[in-house]
């Protein structure tokens, strides 16, 4: 296998006054070298505590309940924690949603950016450092970086702020970078231009991207491989070329059908009547089927699994592909 | 309700500005620049129709939003509303006019009063009015919920227990509770997942058809209002840069910046090669815009003209579309690229699923 990173049935648990309840319920998944995973689903169905549990950064009272992480062919999970913290950064860098909350509000970025360079090098003098700084900043297409190493946060806009994230994430090289929505607050401008950064700076490093976003739009763009989640669960994993145009899971189905188009003149979206189940709130059986137009008796009662539906090609639905279901009463 | 005007022109914006002074300096505070958040906007709306203002965060969508509401005063300009000018009223007048332009907020969550029962919070707007009592109020309240999609028990729930798209539903049913006529809606949709904001685009189009309102529309995401609106004004900080009908704008975009947004746009086709043009850096500060066409910046095909001369929003053709460029009519012509067809196994499961649910009975997100 030449996969860099291969989730195995993870299952990650919070305690709740209501009892223990699993955000991420036996997920498995798999990144190949160089390549971006894409990962979908709307709010709330786990892709951001799956992200943290890959960084083992779940917070209290969350903890990684089971599964193998397999990183390079050592599992995170039995790693000791000196280790975790050498192996983060430097091989695997997370991105978040909002860089404001990531940066340090009273340090220039910097200072911010050469304490993250210096945690992995301990022996760079500070002028060292310094120039490899302004030599990330600029290679994340930062104007002026010799300037703007001396700025606070709040002094930069968001899609500058959002660099300066990438510039620190890739500071090391890492094999891996996990962008939980990196785009999702900018303008649609600063989006493009933060997506065309990615996708060249991993022309350059070759590094593997998980991308985590709820826009089928930047799937589209930028992802090799798709995981559709739906709480908790990963329902259909395929290229994404398969995605858009094999779409099995009904989940995906109406994620598609959701969306706007640009040059298409719909009189309806189709949407998905209903909301995501919260995990201390799941239904029996296949956990879509109270929003499934294509449920019956079956569905309420059986928890599909995903099963392998064409080459590379997977899907938890018990009904999938729907063309085929015939209904007793029409 | 008074009668409408014979052309259907229901509101008219003309010439609005708001200038904020904007303070440095904690001990001797001084006045820094100005931001003309709105400068110089002006544009029609018909009885029945949806006017989309777009454009990114900063542009001035918002404050020209709450200057049509009269939420704040302008620095300049007007704001008709059926023949009258609001920025004059005041007293009762400003009040009987109020009841006939709403607005619904971005964010559901932050916009609806924590401690007040769904009931409450719709009924709260007929109270303020005067209109109906107890028992005229309690029957509307639960014909609000129906309107939107939510069921009468709702009334006795609070704001928290309902998801993001149940909470714009509760947000439209308030503006919808004093009938207005205009409903200015203030990126909608934005904080919402796709899902969820499909169930709530439909919703909006759907009471529009019934109710025959006019939609004011705020987005930035240009798919979406290429969904919702008949016309389409874009805005580049403080100005309107291009306005026109929905299909004029979409097709053949004049101003540079409309181009810019339009490719900016990821397309959900994995097949498609992305190329495109984006300019590089950020919006410049409102504080201190570039001189001339304040576009001129980040714009491929600035002259010496747009460096120093700010250009008039000017028709490009007969049918009220005009850009606000020196230049449009020697701008190469932009191939808007088609998405590609749908593939068919994509295509066939989509019409299916499309048919389950026009059969099955619509419930609330
Ligand atoms: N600290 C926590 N305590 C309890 N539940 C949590 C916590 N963090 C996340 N969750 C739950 O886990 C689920 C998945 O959340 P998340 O991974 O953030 O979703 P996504 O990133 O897909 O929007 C949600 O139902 C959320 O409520
Ligand atoms: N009360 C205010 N004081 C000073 N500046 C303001 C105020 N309100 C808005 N602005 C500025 O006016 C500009 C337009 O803001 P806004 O109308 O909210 O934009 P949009 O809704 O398009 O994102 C922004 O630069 C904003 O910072
Ligand atoms: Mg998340
Ligand atoms: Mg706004």
């Amino acid at each position: 296998m030449n996969d860099l990173l291969s989730i195995e049935d993870l299952r990650t648990v919070f305690r709740t006054p209501a009892g223990e309840v699993s955000a991420v319920a036996g997920v498995s998944l798999s990144v190949p070298r160089g390549k971006t995973l894409g990962i979908v689903g709307e709010s709330g169905c786990g892709k951001s505590v799956l992200s943290l549990s890959t960084m083992r950064l779940v917070p209290p009272p969350g903890r990684v309940a089971a599964g193998r992480i397999m990183f390079d062919g050592q599992d995170l999970l039995t790693l000791p924690d000196a280790e975790m913290r050498a192996l983060r950064g430097r091989r695997i860098a997370m991105i978040f949603q909002e860089p404001m909350t990531s940066l340090n509000p009273v340090f220039t970025v910097g200072d911010q950016i050469v304490e993250a360079m210096r945690a992995h090098d301990r022996d760079a003098s500070d002028l060292v450092l310094k120039a490899r700084a302004i030599a990330a900043l600029n290679r994340v297409r930062i104007p002026a970086p010799e300037r703007r190493f001396d700025e606070y946060p709040h002094q930069m806009s968001g899609g500058m702020r959002q660099r300066v994230m990438i510039a620190m994430a890739l500071s090391c090289e890492p094999d891996l970078l996990i962008a939980d929505e990196p785009t999702t607050a900018l303008d649609v401008t600063v989006q493009a231009q933060i997506l065309d950064l990615l996708r060249d700076l991993q022309q350059q490093t070759g590094m593997a991207i998980i991308l985590i976003t709820h826009d089928l739009g930047v799937v589209a763009e930028m992802a090799d491989e798709v995981a559709v989640m739906y709480a908790g669960r990963v329902v259909e994993r395929a290229s994404a070329k398969a995605i858009f145009d094999d779409p099995q899971h009904p989940y995906t189905l109406g994620l598609l059908g959701s969306i706007p188009k640009l040059d298409e003149e719909h009189d309806r979206l189709l949407a998905i009547e209903g909301a995501v189940p919260p995990p201390f709130a799941l239904p029996t059986g296949c956990r879509f089927h109270p929003r499934c137009v294509f449920a019956d008796a079956a569905c309420k009662a059986t928890d599909p699994s995903l099963r392998r539906i064409g080459d590379a090609h997977q899907v938890a639905c018990l009904r999938a592909p729907v063309e085929t279901i015939v209904d007793a009463v029409a | 309700m008074s009668t409408p005007r014979k052309d259907g022109l229901l509101l008219e914006v003309v010439d609005l500005a708001k200038h904020y002074k904007v303070n440095t300096g904690l001990v001797f505070s001084r006045t820094a620049g100005t931001v003309k958040a709105v400068d110089g906007v002006a544009f029609q709306l018909k009885r029945g129709e949806t006017l989309a203002l777009v454009g990114e965060s900063g542009c001035g969508k918002s404050t020209t939003a709450r200057l049509v509401l009269r939420l704040i005063e302008p620095s300049a300009g007007q704001v008709w509303f059926e023949g009258r000018d609001i920025t004059t009223l005041g007293g009762s007048e400003l009040r009987a006019m109020r009841r006939r332009m709403q607005i619904v907020f971005q964010d559901p969550f932050a916009s609806l009063n924590p401690r007040m029962t769904v009931g409450a919070i719709l009924e709260e707007p007929l109270k303020v009015h005067g209109i109906g009592d107890a028992d005229t109020r309690a029957k509307r309240v639960e014909e609000l919920l129906g309107l939107v999609g939510l069921a009468p028990y709702h009334a006795k729930r609070y704001p928290h227990e309902f998801s993001g798209g149940q909470r714009q539903r509760i947000g439209i049913a308030r503006a919808l509770a004093v009938e207005p006529d205009l409903v200015v809606c203030d990126e909608p949709v934005s904080a919402l997942d796709v899902s969820i904001q499909a169930q709530v685009v439909n919703l909006l189009k759907d009471l529009q058809a019934r109710l025959g309102l006019s939609y004011l529309f705020i987005a930035h995401d240009l798919a979406v209002v290429k969904h919702m609106a008949d016309r389409v004004a874009v805005m580049y900080l403080g100005r309107i840069v291009e306005i026109g009908p929905k299909d004029a704008v979409f097709a053949t975009p004049r101003h540079p910046y409309t181009r810019t947004l339009l490719s900016a746009i990821p397309r959900p086709d994995p097949h498609r090669e992305t190329a495109r043009q984006i300019p590089g850096g950020d919006v410049p500060s409102p504080m201190n815009p570039p001189p001339g066409c304040h576009f001129h910046t980040r714009c491929a095909f600035a002259s010496e003209l747009c460096r120093t001369q700010s250009p008039a929003l000017r028709p490009t053709d007969a049918s009220g579309h005009m850009a606000a460029c020196h230049h449009f009519e020697t701008l190469p012509d932009v191939v808007v690229e088609r998405d590609r067809a749908q593939a068919p196994a994509a295509a066939k499961r989509l019409a299916l699923y499309a048919e389950r649910r026009a059969r099955g009975p619509a419930s609330a997100g």
